[in-house]
């Protein structure tokens, strides 16, 4: 396919190719999980398991000496751990942005990659929840947080941000994990119509829960899903918003300001669209699934990018008109010292020592999304692998700068300190990596990473012509003009 | 192909009961076995020196502070140096064999590997020589030492019976000249004047009393 | 059967009432005649009868092939036979009747009374003839039921060894496409079926109708669901932090003054119970999980899940006849049609 292609989204044909069958989706997506894994598949795996080692190692480190093997110190009580959690909750945003809030849309383009993100989601927001469930210092005491009676006879503050976040950090990963296995229900019923061995079939078969495909279940079935993206869009949409009140509700310089809950949504959709994108191109060269997703799709997706990314950068300048237009020196100071690292200088004439991570951000997320400009570069699998990873990097060091650089120097120069990370922080952080991936690889290996029935659903052939339906959309019937009809009802 | 017996259809069902009920019982047993109620109380550690404070505290009628001396005006309520022990037992039973570790630490200068039985969190600042000028008798958190042959924990230390005394100290206050009688009973004139005893406690309710 | 001799009744009753005066030769030949046919058609049921009994035994033997069986089908079998071989008789008796009775109208439309009376004659032995003969296919077919009979027993108390029972569970039929199915999917709305659905490998939007399918109710649970998650967030708060434990944190209101701080909490339990209540409602609704079907039965079926779109129809329904249902099925032109059978048990 080339880039040429029409998009069914801008009232186009076909976004599969032309005479895709119901049976060539079955195949294609089956395929994966029926073959012997590729090379490429193990060349991944292998090392994500060796990391997921790694990481498991340093869990096991960091319980027996406790969290000061971190680089925490006082001030920095927030460091590496909370920017890896917000960095991973930020990832799995894309899921269920696309699996959700493009679902309502009706953007049928999203049935290639929604799966696939929605795994991701999952997988991120474990990762995510490692970081503050050991930051707690005590992790067997974790159940503190919720609200069971405990050791203490206590129950848990509810006008802490912090529990807010657990609340909400909580729900995401279980409504996440449902609609995830909901949308997979029908998909593996056709794995385990196809398995050939009966220990296979018997396992995607307990599954599948017995579906069979019945019209009455699917009328059941297509409501819930559309309520789940209905609830699912303004969940994605707090929880970065309840991640953003951690910082938000406090008093310090850099945190506190109300631009936090709408500026870190748009980051982690930002963020975890380049994710999704990195680790697609990946899997489709690895598993040829260039039929599935095409140019057409990552082109929309880096259109997306270059979206938030611009709402990420105005972000970023207008904290900066605030800190200069609110007078307040100390925002001031964080924002001109700490972070640009020039304007103010300290007292032995020297920029914030940590300016270059502000400017790794900028350049990472402002600058290099610029390029999604062309359509050539939009088009372009070497330019968008490399500017995804870009991207990764650069709302890392988002974080990064949000916290660190807002807590190494604040108020009162006497508790001033600096931050430096350990091994375990980069040793752990590297881990998470191997967590992700290897639950991810498993994913794409043994459970259909594409939504088959929703493809389906999506050819053009796929729902009988509607002459029952009202006479006054008759005039739209131009014969295969007619693309896939909204889902539901 | 039916790939499962018509007898499987209840399991799922079966299983999700169990999983319900499962996580109830499970915090139904955290809530009982891990609560300090149950893995504290009745703490009774085997001390190196089999001292009896039924004997000391209990028939000789020796008052708490005699070895604890430092309880009205430090953090802790101290334990006693060697000294202390040999002050009498240098003349009362100076050759019992119960008393060998005494004795050896007495000349070797080697403190007595006594174990602490009442144990806080670190994160917590208790302090007794507070709780003692406020007029909190022993007997309110350590129970009837002068009935105990060995030391057991009596009362639960967990953050909610510490807060319950906070809210409403009333019913642990006392005279402080009766702070160490463990048989001090409040009588008619003590209760009347109840709301000036409280009024003069004012015990902190808020997280840095105890945390900081 | 039953409109059968309601018709055959009929000359009968017709010849007593003309008996009333005296029978000439020609009216006792034709009455002997119709009797004689009615003997015949009788046969011929018992001998229908006795054919099916002979099948389903046979069918018996399939499933449950034991020597108690196979006795009661090749029993079963022999008395069908032997009903044939009545009813045969007892047609061709019939025939001779009728020719005699036709012989007897036309020598009394001649006037030739002995000759009508002589046809006449041959006409009633013939008719006792047949009516003999369609007495003994009574009992050959009555004797065929009986072994079936045993051999349904012998199947019943048999289960478990050998291949299981099976009884048919529903009528399965396949189509190509989407259109094919909505089609078919009407005409078995519009035939009345209640206990019958279409299966197809994503959700085929315009079915609903087709199907003539309320809309569903899952939204009412999921809203229900989450209204008790945003009262529980309320009163899970103010339980914990107002009435069983107040915690005064920078001297904050605890009860509903704190109601900003319970915002986020309270929307996310509706979230988290939506969720649930969604999730559960689907299974509900759906009666799921439900591993085993008799439709899993087919290995057809298995296309379900991939290119191909069915409708079945449960015996259980109570249109549900193996005739008029396939007669149904069989109209609206599937690839393929199968009568899936479970087990018993």
């Amino acid at each position: 396919m080339s880039a040429a292609a029409p998009i069914t989204e801008l009232g186009e044909r076909s976004l599969l190719p032309e005479g895709t069958t119901f049976n060539d989706v079955t195949e294609a997506v089956c395929r994966v999980t029926e073959t012997k894994a590729p090379r490429g598949w193990w060349i991944l795996f292998l090392p994500s398991v060796g990391l997921l080692g790694l990481m498991v190692a340093c869990i096991g480190y960091l319980v027996t000496m406790g969290v000061g093997v971190w680089g925490n110190n006082s001030p920095n009580y927030w460091a590496w751990d909370i920017t890896n959690f917000v960095w991973w909750i930020g990832i799995g945003h894309a899921g269920t942005l696309i699996s959700a809030i493009l679902f309502l849309f009706r953007q049928n383009w999203r049935t290639s990659i929604n799966r696939f993100a929605e795994a991701m989601t999952v997988f991120a927001v474990l990762c995510a929840s490692i970081f503050p469930a050991l930051h707690t210092g005590r992790p067997w005491f974790d159940y503190y947080l919720f609200p069971i009676p405990n050791q203490m006879a206590m129950w848990p503050n509810f006008k802490s941000p912090l529990m807010w976040d657990v609340f909400a950090v909580n729900t995401y990963l279980t409504i996440s994990v449902i609609f995830w296995y909901v949308g997979l229900i029908p998909d593996l019923a056709t794995l385990r119509d196809r398995s050939k061995s009966l220990l296979r079939k018997r396992i995607y078969g307990a599954l599948a829960l017995g579906w069979r495909g019945s019209h009455r279940h699917w009328q059941h079935y297509e409501r819930g899903y559309l309520i789940f993206a209905a609830i699912s869009t303004p969940l994605v949409l707090s929880v970065h918003s309840v991640v953003s009140f951690d910082f938000a509700t406090s008093v310090m310089p850099g945190w506190h300001t109300t631009i936090f809950p709408p500026y870190f949504v748009a980051g982690a959709v930002f963020s975890g669209f380049a994710l999704v994108l990195t680790l697609m191109l990946i899997v489709r060269a690895v598993f040829g699934l260039h039929n599935l997703v095409t140019l057409k799709h990552l082109d929309l997706m880096n259109k997306f990018m270059l979206a938030t990314g611009i709402m990420v950068g105005y972000a970023y300048a207008l904290e900066f008109f605030i800190a200069w237009y609110s007078g307040n020196p100390y925002e001031s100071w964080v924002f001109f010292h700490n972070r640009l690292g020039f304007g103010y200088l300290d007292e032995m004439g020297n920029w914030g020592p940590l300016w270059w991570s502000y400017w790794a951000m900028v350049s990472c997320n402002v600058i290099s999304p610029q390029l999604f400009w062309f359509k050539r570069i939009r088009t372009s699998i070497p330019a968008m692998f490399v500017i995804t990873i870009f991207i990764n990097i650069g709302m890392w060091f988002e974080r990064f700068v949000i916290i660190v650089t807002s807590l190494y120097r604040d108020f009162l120069p006497g508790s001033w300190g600096s931050f430096e990370a350990t091994w375990v922080d980069i040793a752990l952080y590297l881990g998470t990596f191997g967590l992700f991936m290897t639950l991810f690889l498993l994913f794409v290996r043994w459970i259909p990473m594409f939504a088959i029935a929703e493809i389906k659903a999506t050819l053009p052939h796929a729902h009988p012509h509607a002459e029952h339906h009202d006479d006054e959309h008759e005039h739209a019937h131009d014969h295969g003009a007619e693309v896939a009809p909204a889902p539901a009802e | 192909m039916q790939i499962f017996p018509r007898s499987l259809n209840l399991l799922p069902l079966m299983l999700g009961g169990a999983a319900t009920v499962g996580g109830i019982g499970l915090v139904g047993a955290i809530w009982y076995y891990l609560s300090p109620s149950h893995l504290q109380v009745g703490y009774e550690p085997e001390q190196p020196v089999p001292y009896s404070h039924r004997l000391h505290a209990g028939e000789l009628g020796m008052d708490c502070r005699y070895c604890h001396s430092a309880v009205e005006r430090s953090a802790k309520a101290n334990i006693p140096p060697t000294q202390t022990c040999m002050g009498c037992h240098s003349v009362v039973h100076p050759e019992s064999a119960r008393l060998a570790p005494v004795r050896e630490s007495w000349e070797t200068g080697e403190s007595i590997a006594w174990v602490k039985a009442h144990v806080l969190p670190d994160h917590t600042y208790f302090d007794h020589s507070v709780h003692l000028a406020a007029g909190v008798g022993c007997v309110s958190c350590h129970g009837r030492i002068d009935q105990m042959e060995v030391v057991r924990v009596d009362q639960p230390i967990a953050m909610q019976w510490c807060l319950e005394c906070h809210r409403d100290p009333g019913p642990n206050l006392r005279p402080r000249d009766e702070i160490t009688n463990m048989e001090w009973e409040p009588d008619q004139a003590w209760l009347s004047n109840m709301a000036e005893h409280v009024a003069r406690v004012n015990p902190p309710e808020h997280c840095s009393g105890c945390h900081r | 059967m039953a409109d059968d001799t309601k018709d055959d009744d009929k000359p009968r009753k017709k010849s007593t009432l003309l008996g009333v005066g005296a029978p000439s030769a020609e009216e006792i030949a034709a009455d002997a005649a119709a009797k004689a046919e009615a003997a015949a058609d009788d046969a011929k049921a018992s001998e229908r009868l006795a054919e099916r009994a002979a099948r389903e035994a046979a069918d018996d033997e399939k499933h449950v092939p034991s020597k108690v069986t196979k006795a009661a089908a090749g029993e079963a079998e022999a008395a069908a036979d032997e009903a044939e071989v009545d009813a045969v008789k007892a047609r061709t008796s019939a025939e001779v009747a009728k020719d005699a009775a036709k012989k007897a109208a036309k020598a009394a439309a001649k006037g030739d009374e002995a000759a009508a009376a002589a046809e006449s004659k041959k006409a009633l032995e013939a008719s006792e003839r047949a009516a003999e003969a369609s007495k003994a296919a009574k009992a050959a077919s009555a004797q065929a039921i009986e072994a079936q009979k045993k051999a349904d027993a012998a199947r019943i108390s048999h289960v478990g060894e050998g291949e299981p029972e099976k009884r048919p569970a529903l009528y399965l039929a396949e189509y190509e496409s989407p259109e094919a199915l909505a089609e078919a999917a009407k005409k078995v709305r519009d035939a009345g079926y209640e206990k019958w659905d279409c299966h197809t490998p994503y959700p085929v939007h315009g079915l609903d109708d087709a199907m003539g399918l309320p809309p569903t109710k899952l939204g009412f649970v999921s809203f229900i669901a989450g209204m008790v998650g945003l009262v529980s967030a309320v009163l899970m708060i103010q339980y914990m932090n107002n009435w069983d434990y107040p915690i005064i944190i920078g001297g904050k209101p605890t009860g509903i003054g704190a109601f900003p701080s319970m915002v986020p909490i309270m929307f996310e339990l509706t979230i988290l119970l939506t969720g649930f209540g969604t999730l559960f409602g689907i299974l509900h609704f759906a009666k799921l999980p439900r591993h085993h079907h008799p439709i899993f039965e087919s290995d057809r079926f298995e296309a379900a899940t991939d290119d191909k779109f069915f409708i079945s129809i449960e015996v259980g329904d109570q249109k549900f006849d193996m005739k008029k249902t396939r007669a149904l099925l069989e109209s609206t032109e599937p690839s393929y049609l199968e009568l899936v059978e479970e087990e018993i048990g």
